[in-house]
């Protein structure tokens, strides 16, 4: 299929005449970049989805906003990036209200016992990061940014790039730690 | 012994320090194990938030997401307008613009030719038209601003007009008319070129889907 070669620019001139098809292809592109940084920000593959259908449709009608002369990778990410930290401020909301309906009747055993599992101890840490903080994380581990890519597609300076990354990790690595030693004293008769 | 900051050591792991940067923190491993510590709990960080990336088989299938994504799209583009191919809008456009630049010097030859600046160069056929129609048109024109009610201000007009040399008034006429004329015809070429943008761009993004679709299929 010769269409499906074509390179991004042209990609992105047809898309931006309404050419949905050429559109179509760009999605199949990056379509995995997005659900996965998306599901890195908000810890939830499910929510990715929706944040990736956002995200896409908000390319689609501004696409005429995108500069050539930058990456279209990099105005991807800002794009999911900020959606996705948008979509955490309203489930935080959502949740805050949720919480006062139902007013601590909580603490599922079976809920607890996933929590043990090393992936869920793991999202969790970086769940309670900054989101800005996880933003940078997620892009340099999950898609192996370069620090020159993250600062461009977060618009944020080097230095805060590497004052983020080192942040977080450090923080995850406190935050695991303390995890660990509750659940040994829990388990200590 | 003085130790680096720890932001380059995160930096390290990530292999984001410059040459010289990295010469001199390599130099300080060797033989500090604080720093040598730190920088392997740093990688075990990494890679535990690195091994939770999810994978590809974890969401939809890129067809039903595309399917998804398709049906919640605004067809055409919001910015359509500036979007389109504007090819033959441009095209038009610039017909347009050149018959207005061949009015405009038609009418200044004719200024000129009547003012006695220039030699006459055509037949002085158009002007005479003016000349004939000009009193036509305004007698057609005067009922209605005395229906309107603005019967002083037509019969002021009048007089001011009647007062008007006969060869300015052949002028104003005629540069009236002209313009009237060129904003008529460039504008619809315009109009048409954009609609024949329009209506080429449906058919190509039809012709795309088409081909998307069968190639997906």
């Amino acid at each position: 299929m010769a269409a499906a070669n074509r390179p991004e620019a042209e990609l992105i001139a047809s898309a931006r005449s309404g050419d949905m098809g050429a559109f179509a292809q760009l999605v199949g592109l990056h379509r995995m970049r997005v659900l996965r940084t998306a599901a890195g920000i908000v810890g939830s593959v499910h929510e990715a989805e929706d944040v990736a259908q956002l995200v896409f449709m908000r390319v689609w009608d501004h696409l005429d906003d995108y500069d050539s002369a930058g990456s279209f990778t990099s105005w991807l990410y800002r794009i999911t990036v900020n959606l996705s930290i948008d979509t955490l401020r309203r489930r935080r909301y959502e949740a805050e209200l949720d919480e006062e309906l139902q007013a601590g009747a909580r603490s599922d055993p079976e809920a607890l016992a996933l929590h043990a599992d090393e992936r869920r101890r793991v999202q969790r840490a970086v769940a309670q990061l900054p989101d800005k903080t996880r933003a940078a994380l997620i892009l340099r581990e999950y898609e192996q940014l370069s620090y020159k890519e993250i600062a461009e597609a977060l618009k944020i300076p080097i230095g805060t790039v590497m004052s983020r990354l080192n942040y977080a990790r450090r923080s995850l690595d406190r935050l695991l730690r303390e995890e660990q030693d509750e659940q040994r004293e829990a388990s200590e008769p | 012994m003085r130790h680096p900051n720890p932001e380059l050591l995160s930096a390290h792991i990530d292999g984001a320090l410059s040459t010289t940067e990295a010469a001199a923190l390599a130099q300080h491993l060797g033989v500090c194990a604080e720093c040598r510590r730190q920088c392997a709990e740093l990688r075990a960080v990494s890679a535990s938030v690195q091994a939770q990336a999810p994978s590809t088989p974890s969401f939809v299938s890129p067809g039903l997401f595309w399917a998804r994504l398709a049906a919640r799209l605004q067809t055409p583009r919001r910015e359509a307008w500036p979007g389109i191919s504007l090819l033959p809008a441009t095209v038009f456009a610039l017909l347009g613009a050149a018959l207005d630049v061949l009015l405009g010097a038609a009418s200044l030859v004719w200024l000129l030719e009547r003012w006695g600046l220039m030699r006459p160069l055509a037949p002085r056929l158009l002007a005479q038209l003016v000349q004939r129609d000009a009193p036509t048109v305004l007698a057609g024109l005067a009922p209605a601003w005395l229906a309107s009610g603005s019967k002083q201000l037509c019969a002021r007009v009048l007089q001011a007009w009647g007062a008007v040399r006969p060869e300015v008034q052949d002028a104003v006429l005629y540069v009236g008319l002209a313009t009237l004329l060129c904003v008529a015809l460039g504008g619809l070429l315009m109009l048409f070129g954009l609609w024949l943008s329009t209506r080429l761009d449906q058919e190509r993004n039809e012709r795309s889907m088409t081909r998307w679709n069968t190639a997906r299929s």
